[in-house]
């Protein structure tokens, strides 16, 4: 694709970008007295509510996330590049109806949105084990994740087989599709993935053969340093990653796993943001949707806080940074 | 080989025309896709992001107005054409490279950026004088190769 072609879909993405929140919103919806009070201002902002309290929160955000892949594909003029954004959600589904067919339940409450599978398709394939009808890798990874939960009767081990699949497919997905800035948001990705296995799993005492296999080769990470580490204690982790492009992340971890997550969604939106100033190309599609996807996580976060009834100060701390 | 001379002459306005308007077509429509991108969800902004995409047609303008010039020197048009030896339709074919080459190209980028000016409207609205300022400088090198080709053509003896 010529960059070119992307001059629709970036004037288009700008015009919308007016309607994102702003820091100014987020501290009026922190501020507010009620959830209806914030419903009220998220209204003015595009978002729809069925209940005038705003209580279905919930049903709010998710047409919010419909209408965001919507815009998406109207705009997009190439659908395909749209697919490495829906990576993530399409193993999680397959992780979904894996384990709906082991427990007999129904899978369809537990899928993820956006996906680019068909999820008929999907739960047929899993349901008959035929899992060379799924597409690409993913296959080769349902059957390996099958086998090993059947053989050693413990999902985690499947999971750990679904999740790296998913994250070297993020990161294959992003070199092919030329677009430097969704490539480092896919290592950043993974090198934070990374890091959290590896921190849990040395809480947990994991051997370093789980280790080695959960975590994924990425640039700035030597698996076998951190899995060694790992094994050790947490100590040793940090310690490592201190000497890597990671040690500001080793901090936030070191103080709590929430500031580590904040941490890594503001740093994710601090690399979507080179794309304010990239008027060809695909880079203002992604930022859109990471900038949009941080939105509603920060919405989300707020409203739950607010029905818990936590106090503006513990919010205001979880709160992420936003794009504009 | 006695028409050489008209031959290459009505080359050079052929040239002229096609550059100059295929580098147009190019920066206009670039435009247009940007306008088209921003008028989905703000319908009001049409006048402006009009005026940002008629800015890069000028240059097919030039290019016709040149083509129209040498048609006319050369007699094409009156039906008679005047007989040119090989040396004057090299001249004619020189005088309209200007605005053949750097009418393309200035349009092609002039498209650009006022493509990019339809994404400053998109953000703010109130700035339609600085995106037209800018897509105007690019104007500047359209400009002197048409003055350049002009009088080229009018002092071919």
């Amino acid at each position: 694709m010529k960059d070119a072609d992307y001059a629709f879909a970036v004037a288009r993405i700008r015009a919308n970008e007016n309607s994102l929140l702003t820091a100014g919103d987020i501290e009026r919806l922190i501020t507010a007295a009620s959830i209806r009070e914030c419903a009220e201002l998220l209204k003015s902002k595009g978002y729809t509510f069925d209940d005038e309290n705003g209580e279905d929160f919930f049903y709010a955000l998710e047409k919010q996330r419909k209408k965001l892949w919507s815009l998406l594909n109207e705009t997009a003029p190439e659908k395909e590049q749209l697919k490495v954004l829906c990576v993530q959600n399409d193993y999680f589904n397959l992780k979904a109806a894996l384990k709906a067919m082991i427990t007999g339940r129904d899978a369809k409450d537990l899928f993820a949105y956006p996906t680019s599978l068909d999820l008929d398709a999907l739960q047929k394939a899993v349901e008959s084990h035929e899992f060379s009808s799924l597409p690409g890798t993913m296959g080769d990874c349902a059957k390996e994740a099958y086998e090993t939960a059947c053989r050693t009767e413990n999902g985690q081990s499947a999971d750990v087989i679904i999740d790296k699949a998913a994250l070297t497919a993020v990161l294959e997905g992003s070199k092919q599709s030329g677009c430097e800035m969704l490539f480092k948001i896919a290592v950043y990705l993974c090198a934070c993935a990374d890091i959290k296995i590896a921190y849990r799993s040395s809480k947990v005492k994991k051997g370093i053969d789980f280790i080695e296999k959960a975590l994924v080769p990425v640039d700035g990470i030597d698996v076998k340093e951190l899995s060694e580490a790992a094994a050790k204690s947490t100590g040793d982790v940090l310690e490592y990653l201190r000497k890597t492009p990671f040690s500001k992340e080793a901090e936030l971890l070191d103080k709590s796993s929430a500031a580590f997550e904040k941490g890594c969604d503001d740093k994710m939106i601090e690399i979507v943001r080179a794309a304010k100033y990239v008027f060809f190309g695909f880079e203002p599609i992604v930022a859109y949707y990471f900038a949009k996807t941080a939105e509603l996580k920060t919405v989300r976060l707020i409203l739950c806080s607010k029905k818990a009834k936590a106090d503006e100060q513990t919010i205001r701390e979880r709160v992420r940074t936003l794009y504009v | 080989m006695n028409n050489l001379g008209l031959v290459l002459a009505l080359f050079g306005a052929a040239f002229a025309v096609i550059f100059a308007g295929m580098g147009s077509a190019k920066g206009v429509g670039l435009a247009g896709q940007a306008a088209a991108g921003l008028l989905t969800e703000e319908p009001s902004m049409f006048g402006k992001v009009l005026i940002l995409q008629l800015l890069p047609g000028t240059q097919g303008l030039y290019g016709f107005l040149i083509a129209i010039m040498v048609l006319v020197s050369v007699n094409v048009l009156g039906g008679a054409p005047v007989e040119l030896t090989w040396k004057q339709g090299l001249y004619y074919l020189a005088a309209c490279l200007p605005i053949a080459i750097a009418g393309y190209f200035s349009a092609v980028h002039q498209g650009k950026v006022a493509a990019a000016g339809v994404n400053l409207l998109a953000k703010q609205k109130d700035q339609l004088g600085k995106a037209i300022t800018m897509a105007s400088l690019v104007e500047f090198y359209a400009i002197l190769p048409f003055l350049i080709s002009l009088l080229a053509i009018l002092s071919i003896k």
